[in-house]
């Protein structure tokens, strides 16, 4: 008779024998022990479980410092990158993009050598690592990287397209956010053509309509809509539907950069205006959209610069001139604003003084600025 | 009773006698504790000796007794002795020569599972325990019980008595051959399951641990074709293919298609262990089957710790991780439903 009694911590004192050994391995560079650690990877990066994935993390950027030969070197950084990173539940923080960059930029050109089936898995892995795992250092790291390396933006854009599995395609979604400060402005012309913008404004509409979308989709997304949507040289290329996902503007945060550089854009109302008049009678969707964004820009009115807060006054005017019920239609989303806001600050004391409760009564006081000068220009030209 | 009644009545005779007849009555009282040693030994062994129809009481006493009657076989202290230096696969060395190198080893690790020492002198007394209940032609409910405990037994190489045969006999017998391959015999199926899980367990732990050649299974190979459930029995079919492949017989399986009951996915995965280990022995690379599995317990959702550790165990074998053969040896009574929990086995 004997006693016995387990813990699952001594699996944890299983995983930490093994990921010690399997890191001695390519430190040490015993070249003789390589088979067998991969094989035993093979198997342990199978296991869902944070230790695990925290462990295949580090023995990521172990194998990518070894000395093993540069093939051998990705083999096993492919496992270890899926160790950690193919899991949902549980991802490590990418606190060092560098590696996970240089992964990601080995295996976009093996990819495009034709290595498709070796080149997927990593590429799905590393996307959502960047993706879904970023914190501030890996933001500050990424900025060191060039974007519009031709390489890179060719990649990204593969994993757009329509045969890229579901996973790959919506960690895409969510890695877009992360580098469209360079890839929106100028920089990206030499490394894609128009063709090739209207082709990748096409795939990531589909992946749009390939995803549910949950509160942090709607983000993900919105976000991109807008930096588009603030480029002249990108938003002519977004494809006709999908204007609509400026519905979802109420998901994004007060201060998101596009969204904010958009409302600021004196060029972008009489350029959304001009799309309503070109689609004339068949323009219905359009129309309503251009007026959505005139009602989001009464909506933040007293922080709008000169020149748009003119453009809206003028405009405004003309179409209360013609379509009288479109008062209503503006007054309605500028009243839902506040109210969305009011709901916010009511999470806060009466008094409160913290910096977000401070912002909120901001907000609401801008939009109250708002709506009493969308009044007073409706008003007088009522009478 | 009727034998107290007759004690009671012999004492207060042979005090009667003492006072006609001392010698008379010494022979009188010489009676009564014949009688009072007959009385006691049918008490605590009649139940071991008649078959007891009270099985609690029965195992309660015929194993101990049986252990204290094989506890001093000579062979059993120097079993790690034996059995250790027999199996360790070989790693290649910077210098391109090849060197032992032990991945179980009862020496120098530190134990992983905080528990008592094994009492392998213990198994060599189920084991006999097991062939004695083997030869008395046990009953369907009997036979059920030993092929149950017969998994419960680490066969370890001081064990002479291993039942292969029967236990074979007892599985083959659940099976029809008159559709070419054997069938299995649709209200056998518990007695299938019991029986092909013992066979299992015996073949790959004499093949791994055991003295009984490379082959344990050897002189058993007269079967023909494939044993078929024709069900969709994730636990049975499961032993099915691992006896085809003991046989020689190989069938592809797919685990990820498979469901299996918790104690079975814990035996399958303490199984495997062995096999791993015996494999590892001699080749670099674990069989594919055990492979599969591991791959399939680690990304599925939910899989018992136990089976978790037994599978990092196998990759604690692969990678070279030296292991403590306690640690190995260890049966899957080590888990419990409720972690941290003690129990008694």
């Amino acid at each position: 008779m004997f006693l016995t009694v387990f813990d699952s911590s001594e699996n944890g004192v299983l995983d930490v024998r093994i990921f010690s050994k399997l890191e001695s391995t390519f430190n040490n560079h015993a070249i003789w022990e390589y088979a067998r650690s991969v094989d035993a990877m093979r198997l342990i990066t199978a296991l869902r479980n944070d230790t695990v994935a925290q462990s295949c993390y580090s023995l990521f950027h172990v194998v990518l410092s070894s000395s093993f030969e540069k093939e051998d070197m990705w083999a096993a950084a492919r496992l270890a990158s899926h160790g950690a990173f193919k899991w949902d539940r549980y991802l490590p923080w990418v606190n060092d993009p560098d590696d996970a960059m240089k992964f990601l930029l080995y295996h976009f050109a093996i990819q495009t050598k034709g290595e498709d089936d070796i080149a997927t898995q990593p590429i799905e892995d590393m996307l959502r690592a960047v993706a879904y795992a970023k914190n501030k250092a890996t933001l500050e790291g990424l900025e060191k990287f060039d974007h519009t390396d031709k390489l890179f933006v060719g990649g990204v854009r593969k994993a757009f397209e329509g045969d890229r599995p579901f996973q790959t395609r919506k960690a895409a979604l969510f890695f877009v956010p992360v580098i469209q400060d360079k890839w929106f402005g100028d920089s990206l012309e030499e490394a894609m053509s128009d063709e090739e913008k209207d082709e990748f404004c096409k795939n990531w509409g589909s992946a749009v309509d390939g995803i549910e979308h949950t509160m942090d989709v709607k983000g993900a997304i919105c976000t991109t809509f807008f930096a588009m949507l603030n480029s002249k040289k990108w938003r002519s290329h977004i494809v006709k539907g999908k204007f609509k996902l400026m519905e979802y503007f109420a998901d994004l945060p007060d201060d998101s950069k596009h969204f904010t550089e958009c409302k600021k854009n004196a060029s972008l109302l009489p350029w959304l205006r001009s799309r309503a008049a070109e689609a004339g009678d068949r323009g219905t969707e359009e129309t309503k959209l251009w007026k959505l964004w005139l009602a989001i820009l009464w909506s933040d009115y007293s922080s709008l610069p000169k020149g748009v807060r003119n453009q809206v006054l003028e405009v405004t005017k003309g179409v209360i001139s013609k379509a009288r019920h479109d008062v209503s239609f503006i007054s309605r989303i500028v009243t839902t604003e506040k109210e969305r806001h009011q709901t916010k600050l009511g999470g806060h004391a009466a008094l409160s003084l913290d910096d977000e409760a401070e912002r909120l009564r901001a907000r609401v006081e801008g939009i109250n600025e708002g709506i009493e000068k969308f009044e007073e220009a409706v008003g007088k030209k009522a009478k | 009773m009727l034998q107290a009644a007759l004690l009671v009545v012999s004492c207060v005779l042979a005090n009667h006698l003492w006072t006609q007849d001392q010698w008379t009555a010494s022979l009188a009282v010489a009676g009564a504790e014949i009688l009072c040693i007959v009385l006691i030994t049918s008490v605590t062994i009649g139940p071991v000796l008649i078959g007891c129809s009270d099985g609690a009481v029965a195992k309660g006493i015929r194993k101990p007794l049986l252990r204290a009657l094989v506890s001093t076989k000579p062979n059993v202290k120097n079993f790690r002795q034996r059995v250790l230096p027999k199996r360790c696969p070989r790693a290649s060395t910077p210098e391109g020569s090849h060197e032992k190198v032990e991945i179980i080893s009862a020496d120098d690790v530190p134990l992983i599972f905080e528990r008592q020492p094994i009492d392998w002198s213990g198994f060599i007394s189920d084991s006999l325990c097991i062939a004695w209940m083997f030869d008395r032609s046990p009953d369907s409910d009997e036979a059920a019980a030993i092929l149950d405990f017969t998994t419960e037994v680490v066969w370890h190489s001081g064990i002479c008595e291993v039942p292969l045969a029967n236990v074979f006999e007892t599985f083959d017998k659940c099976f029809r051959y008159s559709e070419g391959n054997p069938t299995l015999i649709p209200r056998l199926r518990d007695r299938a399951y019991k029986a092909g899980r013992a066979l299992v367990h015996l073949g790959i732990q004499r093949k791994c641990i055991g003295e009984g050649g490379d082959d344990p299974l050897g002189g058993l190979r007269c079967i023909r074709g494939s044993y078929s459930s024709h069900s969709y029995d994730g636990d049975l079919d499961s032993i099915l293919n691992i006896v085809d492949r003991l046989f020689g017989t190989p069938r592809p399986i797919d685990w990820t298609k498979l469901t299996f009951s918790e104690p079975h996915q814990r035996w399958l995965s303490h199984i495997f262990l062995y096999r791993a280990w015996d494999h590892l022995c001699y080749a670099s690379k674990l069989p594919d089957d055990v492979e599969a599995f591991v791959t399939y317990a680690f990304s599925a959702e939910g899989t018992h710790p136990a089976v978790i550790a037994d599978c990092l165990f196998i990759v604690s074998l692969v990678i070279g991780v030296p292991l403590h053969v306690d640690d190995l040896a260890v049966d899957d009574k080590r888990y419990f439903s409720h972690k941290g929990s003690r129990q008694c086995s």
